[in-house]
């Protein structure tokens, strides 16, 4: 606010420092800062989906709004959420949907009405120290939770002019009776984003709240010591070794075993081939002499098939002339038989000379 | 050309030949037991007129002949040419204007043909023809061999070229007069989907005193033409080497660059044996190695001893003197194989290049081991291997032969200074096989047909690896200069058993006929009864 006493003080800011130029030099985005950027959308409806989750707030509040982003995300997941900023060039770009949500305000004035939660998200490291507090008393009148996160190293941006550690702001909330939410995680949102609530809460609960954390994170943290240790001493244990030129004589053993398997496989690999090559070649020989026996069978079966048609010719011829020997050696007997009928027939009408001739004849004998 | 030509035109350019001699060509012609085919006279200007008187009466007489007149004198390519011009025939025939076709040539080609559709060229076994008429000194000719080729003109008669390749190559080309064959054939052959060899005598030579069929020793331009001829067909197939004179005209040596990037391995077997060679006791690996890289030049070799366990640590030392850091020793403890030890060898080896070699050799020739591996470089070549010597100077190893039921050594115990019949000793040539004890591959032929068997431990292993690279589709190439000493005893009695031949016989039959050194042309001046068989003698 321009004419607010605090604006002459050399480490606060105002609405001239969050100009175009700081939206597009210092959000840690290549991308336009705005609703229609689809990373930027994501991102805050993301934020706002976890923080309704966390605390189902019907109204919120959110002090440094800038273009409303997150106010629009908290408004889709059903939230009548508002905001304000310092910059009248944010609000001016806020998307028309939340337009009337978001107004021009510093968080140093009192804030009007009630909220289930308010947020302040990256911005109390903007304002001067005393600006700060001023603007926690205010938030911290109007709500019992507080959504606060403010770098706590980012010293390099030029506005960033209250840098504190996370620490030093939840001192300064449990001044106020506000603590932290040590269930919550909100690195969702910033690494060191805190939900604070208040409550009346005794030492012996709030020790054994921290002290839940503290011990585990210590354990964790001597353990991921030794570990890196461990990891750094082995590699340039491994380094030196590499550099040397010289592995262990263990390695070097199963090196040396694994190149004699490895020749003896590739010796196997030799002679096996060798036996492929030299069966197809004897399966080759074989099928050619196949080939050729078969040929000189069919030519056997051939002459065979003529051979056996030659005697059965034969056969026949045979069996025609049997029976031609047999017709004849009948017609022979028949002659004979008339051979000797004659014969009887003509010595019954024998001559007296032929009579007294053959008497003589046996005679003689 | 509207009507289909001839199977065949037959060229005869002609030039002044005695006329019965011009006569008997064309009657030879005339009386083919074939009919398909034309003739083509050219006659190239001849001063008698009684020439073109003949060829004119001819052409007359049979429609199939045809005459051309040049007006001019144009020598023999010019003539050819003009003739090849008017063929309408699928295939020409080359008939010089003084020789003789056998009646069956063009019937043989023919069937020849008729059985093979991607041929393009055909060459047949030629004899001599003198002017009684008495046939003579048949060429038997190896089947195709473009290495061989390179060496010497080795297809010439009875050359018959598809038409359409003849024209592809652009015919016989001027300014190679006297080896104008050879350049075509080379030409040819770079080109030819398949090369038929018909290994029958299909042409005769006539042999007359001064006539264009004398010696090509009265032509040295030819020796020079041919020179031209295969120094371009190298460049032109990208070989890189240059044509050098054979030892006889007609001759060529070719003698190749080995690029500098092919790392050699030397594989060597030894039991570190001590002998006596020329009168002088020798350590006979020491020498081998030594020998071996003293006569190359080439820079990346690297040399791999495959020792038995009883080798004399001394041995190996000289070895270390010998071969420095380039020597790998292997040590080999199981009972003798040679197989199993060159497999180990070629193993433990790193050279894109294998060279198997014995331990009882001596490197004669500089370059040897260039010439020996640099044909490796093409790659339908799988093997090499060279010439080896006894040391009384004589033939050890020309090639193998692998022929009628045996495995030979062709052309053993011929003294050294021979050039064989027909330049076999001197040119490089295609082959059955080589001997392993001096041989190079390249690794992944090795590797691909399963290196050395290792069922045959002692005899026959490389007779072997040579049927094996030859199954694979590749040639195996006999180096003529890549000399090297070879002191196997030759009194020796080679003492092979049967199952060991059982064993080659197994996988690749009985031996037939040689396809690049038939049996008859290479009778050796000794023979030697268990080397070659006399049975073949009778055949």
């Amino acid at each position: 606010m321009p004419d607010s006493p605090s604006h002459a003080s050399p480490t606060s800011t105002s609405s001239d420092d969050y100009s175009a130029h700081y939206y597009a030099a210092h959000l840690g985005s290549e991308e336009d800062y705005s609703w229609d950027t689809a990373s930027w959308r994501e991102f805050f409806l993301r934020a706002a989906t976890r923080i309704v989750a966390l605390r189902a707030p019907s109204t919120v509040l959110d002090v440094g709004c800038a273009k409303g982003l997150l106010v629009q995300a908290l408004v889709e997941r059903g939230v009548d959420a508002r905001g304000f900023d310092i910059s009248e060039f944010a609000i001016a770009g806020a998307h028309p949907d939340v337009r009337d949500r978001v107004f021009v305000g510093t968080a140093t004035d009192p804030i009007a009405g009630r909220f289930d939660l308010v947020t302040c998200i990256e911005v109390l490291e903007h304002m001067s120290s005393d600006e700060a507090q001023r603007a926690i008393d205010h938030m911290c009148s109007v709500t019992d939770a507080i959504l606060l996160s403010s770098s706590p190293s980012d010293f390099g941006e030029p506005t960033h002019v209250n840098v504190q550690q996370p620490a030093t702001w939840a001192a300064w909330m449990a001044e106020r009776g506000f603590y932290r939410r040590t269930d919550a995680d909100l690195s969702f949102l910033t690494p060191w984003a805190v939900l604070f609530e208040r409550a009346s809460v005794t030492t012996r609960d709030l020790v054994h709240r921290y002290e839940a954390h503290i011990a585990p994170l210590i354990g964790a943290s001597v353990e991921i010591r030794t570990a890196l240790l461990e990891a750094h001493r082995e590699i340039s244990d491994l380094t030196e070794r590499v550099r040397a030129g010289s592995p262990d004589p263990q390695l070097r053993q199963e090196l040396s075993e694994t190149q004699e398997q490895l020749s003896e496989a590739n010796h196997h690999l030799l002679t096996m081939r060798d036996h492929v090559v030299g069966t197809e070649a004897q399966v080759g020989r074989l099928n050619r002499d196949l080939a050729l026996a078969l040929y000189r069978a069919k030519k056997f079966e051939n002459r065979v098939k003529i051979v056996k048609a030659r005697r059965e010719e034969v056969r026949t011829r045979a069996r025609r002339l049997n029976r031609r020997q047999g017709v004849l050696t009948k017609e022979l007997e028949a002659a004979r038989r008339r051979v000797e009928e004659l014969e009887g027939e003509l010595a019954s009408h024998r001559s007296l000379a032929r009579r007294v001739a053959s008497r003589v004849k046996r005679m003689a004998r | 050309m509207s009507s289909p030509g001839p199977l065949f035109s037959i060229v005869t350019p002609v030039y002044e030949p005695p006329l019965d001699v011009l006569d008997a060509a064309i009657e030879s012609v005339l009386a083919q037991d074939f009919d398909d085919w034309e003739l083509i006279l050219v006659d190239d200007r001849s001063p008698s007129e009684a020439v073109r008187e003949l060829l004119r009466g001819h052409a007359e007489r049979d429609p199939r002949i045809t005459l051309v007149e040049r007006a001019d004198n144009g020598h023999i390519v010019a003539a050819s040419n003009d003739g090849i011009a008017l063929a309408r025939g699928t295939f020409v025939v080359l008939l010089d204007h003084d020789d003789l076709l056998a009646p069956q040539a063009l019937r043989r080609n023919a069937e020849e043909i008729a059985d093979r559709a991607e041929v393009d060229y055909l060459y047949s076994d030629e004899d001599k023809v003198d002017e009684d008429g008495t046939f003579w000194g048949r060429f038997h000719k190896p089947d195709w061999s473009p290495e061989r080729l390179r060496g010497q003109m080795y297809t010439s008669h009875l050359s018959v070229i598809r038409r359409e390749v003849l024209e592809r190559v652009g015919g016989f080309r001027t300014g190679f007069d006297g080896s104008q064959d050879h350049d075509l054939a080379l030409r040819v052959g770079e080109v030819a989907r398949e090369v038929v060899h018909i290994p029958e005598v299909l042409y005769h030579w006539r042999v007359i005193v001064g006539s264009a069929a004398a010696d090509i020793d009265a032509k040295p331009y030819a020796h020079e033409a041919g020179k031209r001829a295969v120094q371009e067909h190298l460049d032109r197939v990208g070989i890189r080497a240059s044509v050098q004179d054979g030892v006889e005209a007609g001759r060529y040596r070719i003698v190749r660059d080995l690029a500098a990037e092919h790392r050699v391995s030397l594989v060597i077997p030894t039991i570190g044996q001590s002998s006596s060679v020329f009168g002088t006791r020798r350590e006979l690996i020491v020498e081998a190695v030594r020998t071996a890289l003293q006569k190359t030049s080439h820079g990346d070799v690297e040399v791999v001893v495959v020792y038995d366990s009883p080798t004399p640590d001394g041995v190996l030392d000289h070895l270390r003197d010998v071969a420095g850091d380039s020597l790998r020793l292997v040590e080999f403890d199981e009972p003798f194989n040679y197989s199993r030890k060159m497999n180990v060898g070629v193993l433990h080896s790193t050279g894109d290049r294998v060279v198997f070699l014995n331990d009882d050799v001596e490197v004669i020739s500089h370059g040897w081991l260039e010439q020996l591996v640099a044909p490796l470089d093409e790659t339908d070549v799988g093997m090499t291997g060279a010439k080896l010597y006894f040391a009384d100077s004589t033939i050890q190893h020309a090639g193998h032969g692998y022929w009628g039921g045996h495995y030979h050594h062709p052309f053993c115990f011929r003294p050294g200074s021979e050039s064989g019949p027909f330049g076999e000793l001197v040119v490089n040539r295609e082959v059955s096989g080589v001997t392993a004890a001096c041989a190079a591959m390249r690794r992944d032929t090795f590797d691909q047909i399963g290196g050395f068997a290792e069922s045959l431990p002692v005899n026959f292993n490389d007779v072997d690896l040579s049927y094996k690279v030859t199954s694979a589709g590749l040639r195996i190439v006999w180096v003529a200069n890549c000399e090297l000493f070879h002191f196997e005893s030759q009194t020796r009695e080679r003492s092979a058993h049967v199952w060991e031949r059982q064993r080659v016989v197994e996988r690749w039959g009985i031996p037939g006929r040689d396809s690049f050194t038939p049996a008859p042309s290479a009778w050796p001046m000794l023979r030697h009864p268990a080397v070659f068989d006399l049975e073949i003698l009778n055949r």
